[in-house]
């Protein structure tokens, strides 16, 4: 078992490596100079000499002028260590950037997918063993509608009716953290502030969880509901029944577990999925999520931090890969690693 | 050549017979016995048979035929004007009843009718009012008072109505944003003091003459040369006694007892503001005075028409039609429109004719009297009887720019339809040849592709292409950009199909079928070609369909972020755009909502077609 994780960790790195190197020369077309952002442009023609000469200085400082495999190798450098580079949108190093969004961004998809998962296989394996029912039937019509809608335009119709017109919750953002530093402030006045800032944080993620959970909902039930299907029809559940079984039993002990391997799949792949489309829904409700300072990013044309979001997408998604394979060995003891 | 007859002729065949199963199904069943059925049916027929028999799945094609049929038959009928826009007729909910009068009017007899930006009101014989078209800004609720009071005229600006009662009161509703629609207690004392004689209303503004002859105007006056405090009487720039006034989106044009006329307000360099002196210094004698966004027209007593004002809109004098210039009853005009009655009842029209304003309808027999404004014509002809022709309404309202959305929303969905379609081609075409090679070659060639395809798989969709997008060079050319994004699109989703792709052609590879055509000695180019591929082509069709939808999704996301297709040229995407502003969600509905929905249409017919291929080429699906 460790000998084959391994093996598939290290067959992973030729992986990031070609992955590195074309997502490298993917930002050198963006267009733009990243020094020409770093410093305000001259006013008129007097302060264009020293414009120029800024301008030298801070490709310079930057590492623009050496040659682009240099700059691959310096910059890979610089990653393994952490050092994500400088972010010229925010004037600050991307490492320090990034941190908020992301622990914004896991919650979301985090709860997310949970909520998607709870859901799904008990409506999947009910839907598969009640198959044709006004049941089955409902959960097929509402997955299907469910992939051909836009999760987005779902996320706007949400606000539409539950925020403007019902107002019942927040459109879209984020509470702003208590200020807590006021000494006037004695220790419950601190928890309270604390526990009104945690609920109305969970005000402003019931929109955005909801929507990213219909989302995935739709394609999980169906998956689920197949997975099932394809195992009731096998020769061990009828033996099961055969034997006397209760019908729960041979449901969720003999049918589920081989149904799991499938679904164990779908989940390691829709947290992928979710983290890459989670990005169009941060924006909707204004959730400032990675996808989000992506999103910002590209249309500033900083690019250490479109860069470092990439690679962190690419990363995650091999990651999910290899938790995925080893997944497969605890839920199918059929399965050998070697 | 016979081959090739043969072939028509079998596929004629499988029509006649597709339809005459759909016409009478158990007659079809009882011609054949079980063995004469069997060997009569190809695969693909009997795919085409289980699709034809799945009512969801046909319920998809006609679905996604109608779109289809909608979108590239209507946005070839209406072109499309990406920059098109008229400030009036900004965020218009939609309404296709702007003509639609109200038969009670016709049967009272028209005394008046006047048109506001979406709606119409009219005032009958009998002195009853009614108002028709949207409910813009409320104005269907017509006060008590005016049932109570006997109402001599009205006047409709862009969203308010005044109207004036024979005990010269004034009685307002509508839009009240700039207190157009209501009187100050200042105001109120003024004229009672001073009655109202002539009462009108502008965009947003109104303008009386009390008896006294003074001219009065309040509402929204700023940029429109008004609001130097006419609120005041402005008798000292009037010479005379005030007739009529006529009051257009910026100015307002006066005609005097002289027969004189006068315009005040007017935005800088507007050219409707300089009158040459003949109109003023009494030469002629003017009995009526209309006044389009850009150009004035006089009407003088013994019929002849005098016009001035811009010269782009081409309706100065020297563009008059030859017969509006002279044996002239009446006039009227719109917004950017013109209509006379001539002496012998005839119609002429000229101008814009972006919303058929100017197509009056030829039945009109010997017209009596026309009532024009906006984009809407009201006559009425010897029977009484009303004709209406213009500006219906926009059936899926317009937008902030004053666009019609429903062509926009054709436009749009040919646009997002074709880079769906030619995206899930590209990813095709990458997919199954990459496919094909590895499973057919093998080795080393297998192991290369597969790597290729995990690395590409590796990257998470939404983002890489997101960035991609961003790098499209912002130089060139909206078409190349539709290009790049379709080559964007489609180079990024075809590692699924391919490995797809492979894995069937291995596990074919292996099947009896294909051992026993190489024992009777088939070539191996024909084992692959008809034996295998017809097998593979099963489920690249069924993917390609459910891509198809995919790719749908993607390019409305990708356009919605801004990074697909960008304006002012339309997809479904990019329409969506709109409801980013919390505005346009909340009060304009119609914006973002009806793009939506034709994505959700478009995707979930595809999808059902898909669904109803897929179930149709697996046997497996057929028990079930």
């Amino acid at each position: 078992m460790l000998k084959y994780i391994i093996k598939r960790i290290i067959s992973i790195i030729p992986v990031i490596i070609i992955i590195s190197m074309i997502l490298f020369g993917v930002m050198k077309l963006m267009p733009g100079d990243p020094a020409a952002r770093m410093i305000p442009l001259p006013e008129g023609a007097a302060g264009l000499e020293q414009y120029q000469l800024e301008l030298e200085v801070m490709r310079e400082k930057l590492g623009l002028n050496k040659p682009i495999p240099i700059q691959y190798a310096l910059w890979i450098a610089n990653t393994v260590q952490g050092n994500f580079g400088y972010s010229t949108m925010y004037k600050q190093e991307v490492r320090y950037i990034l941190g908020e969004p992301l622990r914004n961004s896991i919650i979301l998809n985090v709860f997310s997918i949970t909520c998607a998962f709870l859901i799904s296989i008990p409506v999947g394996i009910k839907s598969a063993v009640k198959r044709f029912s006004a049941y089955d039937t409902g959960w097929q019509v509402f997955s299907l509608v469910g992939i051909s809608m836009p999760t987005f335009f779902f996320g706007i119709f949400l606000i539409y009716v539950v925020a403007l017109k019902l107002g019942w919750l927040p459109s879209g953002g984020m509470p702003t953290y208590p200020v807590l530093s006021d000494p006037t402030l004695t220790p419950q006045d601190i928890t309270a502030l604390k526990n009104a800032y945690t609920l109305s944080w969970l005000r402003y993620i019931i929109l955005p969880v909801m929507t990213l959970t219909i989302g995935s909902l739709a394609g999980t039930v169906r998956y689920v509901r197949n997975a099932m299907l394809e195992v009731i029809r096998k020769d061990f559940i009828r033996t099961a029944r055969s034997k006397g079984l209760s019908e729960k039993v041979v449901i969720y002990s003999h049918a589920f577990r081989n149904a799991l391997i499938p679904v164990v799949t779908i989940v390691a792949g829709s947290l992928v999925g979710l983290f890459g489309g989670s990005a169009i829904t941060e924006t909707v409700f204004a959730w400032h999520g990675i996808g989000r300072v992506l999103i910002a990013a590209l249309t500033s044309a900083d690019y250490s931090i479109v860069l470092t979001m990439n690679l962190f997408y690419a990363s995650l998604s091999l990651l999910a890969n290899l938790i995925m394979d080893i997944s497969y060995a605890f839920v199918d003891p059929r399965v050998k690693l070697d | 050549m016979k081959k090739v007859v043969n072939f028509f002729k079998k596929i004629a065949i499988s029509f006649k017979n597709m339809f005459l199963r759909l016409i009478s199904p158990k007659q079809m069943k009882r011609d054949l016995s079980i063995l004469e059925e069997e060997a009569l049916m190809s695969p693909g027929k009997i795919v085409i048979r289980n699709f034809f028999k799945n009512k969801l799945a046909l319920t998809g094609l006609i679905g996604f035929s109608l779109m289809l049929l909608l979108i590239f038959g209507m946005s070839s009928i209406y072109p499309l004007d990406v920059l098109e826009s008229s400030g009036i007729q900004r965020n218009v909910a939609p309404g296709y009843n702007y003509l639609s009068y109200p038969k009670a009017l016709e049967r009272e007899g028209v005394a008046q009718i006047s048109t506001g930006n979406s709606f119409s009101v009219g005032l009958s014989d009998e002195g009853n009012v009614f108002v028709w078209g949207l409910n813009t800004k409320n104005v269907k609720a017509i006060p008590d008072a005016v049932r109570e009071a006997n109402i001599v005229t009205i006047s409709t600006g862009s969203t308010h109505v005044v109207a004036l009662t024979d005990t010269n009161e004034l009685i307002m509703w509508g839009f009240n944003n700039h207190g157009q629609a209501s009187l100050t207690e200042e105001q109120a004392a003024t004229f009672s003091a001073d009655p109202v004689k002539i009462a009108k209303a502008g965009d947003e503004y109104t303008v009386v003459v009390t008896q006294s002859g003074k001219l009065y105007v309040w509402g929204a006056l700023k940029n429109r040369g008004l609001d130097r405090n006419y609120a005041t009487p402005v008798v000292p720039i009037i010479r005379g006694e005030i007739q009529d006034i006529t009051p257009g989106p910026s100015h307002v044009a006066l005609l005097l007892t002289d027969g004189t006329i006068q315009i005040i307000g007017g935005r800088a360099g507007d050219t409707l503001r300089s009158i040459t002196p003949e109109f003023s210094d009494g030469s002629l004698t003017f009995v009526k005075v209309v006044t389009t966004e850009y150009n004035g027209f006089a009407l003088t007593d013994d019929g002849r028409l005098f016009a001035w004002g811009a010269e782009h809109t081409l309706m100065t004098n020297d563009y008059l039609p030859y017969n509006a210039k002279t044996e002239i009853k009446d006039i009227g005009a719109g917004r950017l429109h013109m209509v006379v009655l001539r002496n012998d009842n005839t119609i002429v029209t000229w101008g814009d004719n972006t919303y058929n304003q100017l197509n009056a309808p030829r039945r009109i027999a010997g017209a009596q009297k026309i009532f024009v404004s906006s984009f809407q014509n009201y006559a009425v002809d010897s029977n009484d009887r009303v004709h209406a022709w213009g500006h219906r309404g926009f059936i899926f309202g317009s937008d902030e720019r004053g666009r019609d959305l429903f062509v926009r929303f054709v436009h749009g969905g040919r646009i997002t339809m074709t880079v769906g379609a030619v995206a899930v081609l590209i990813s095709v075409f990458i997919g199954v040849t990459v496919g094909l090679t590895a499973g057919f070659y093998g080795k080393w060639m297998d192991m290369l592709l597969m790597r290729f395809a995990e690395i590409i798989s590796s990257f998470p969709f939404l983002p890489l292409v997101i960035t991609l997008s961003a790098i499209i060079p912002a130089s060139i050319t909206q078409n190349q950009r539709l290009l790049m994004i379709m080559v964007i699109l489609g180079v990024l989703s075809w590692p699924g199909l391919s490995r797809l792709v492979r894995g069937q052609l291995l596990s074919e590879r292996e099947k009896d079928f294909v051992l026993a055509a190489r024992a009777t000695g088939i070539k191996e180019k024909n084992i692959i070609t008809r034996h295998i591929l017809p097998n593979i082509i099963n489920i690249v069709i069924v993917s390609m369909t459910l891509g198809y939808a995919g790719t749908l999704l993607t390019e409305a996301g990708l356009s919605y972020l801004g990074f697909g297709v960008i304006p002012p040229r339309p997809s479904w995407g990019n329409m969506l755009t709109a409801s980013q502003r919390i505005e346009v969600m909340d009060e304009y509905w119609w914006q973002w909502i009806f793009p939506g929905l034709g994505v959700i249409i478009a995707a979930l017919s595809i999808n059902l077609v898909g669904d109803g291929l897929r179930e149709a080429m697996d046997p497996k699906a057929n028990e079930r």
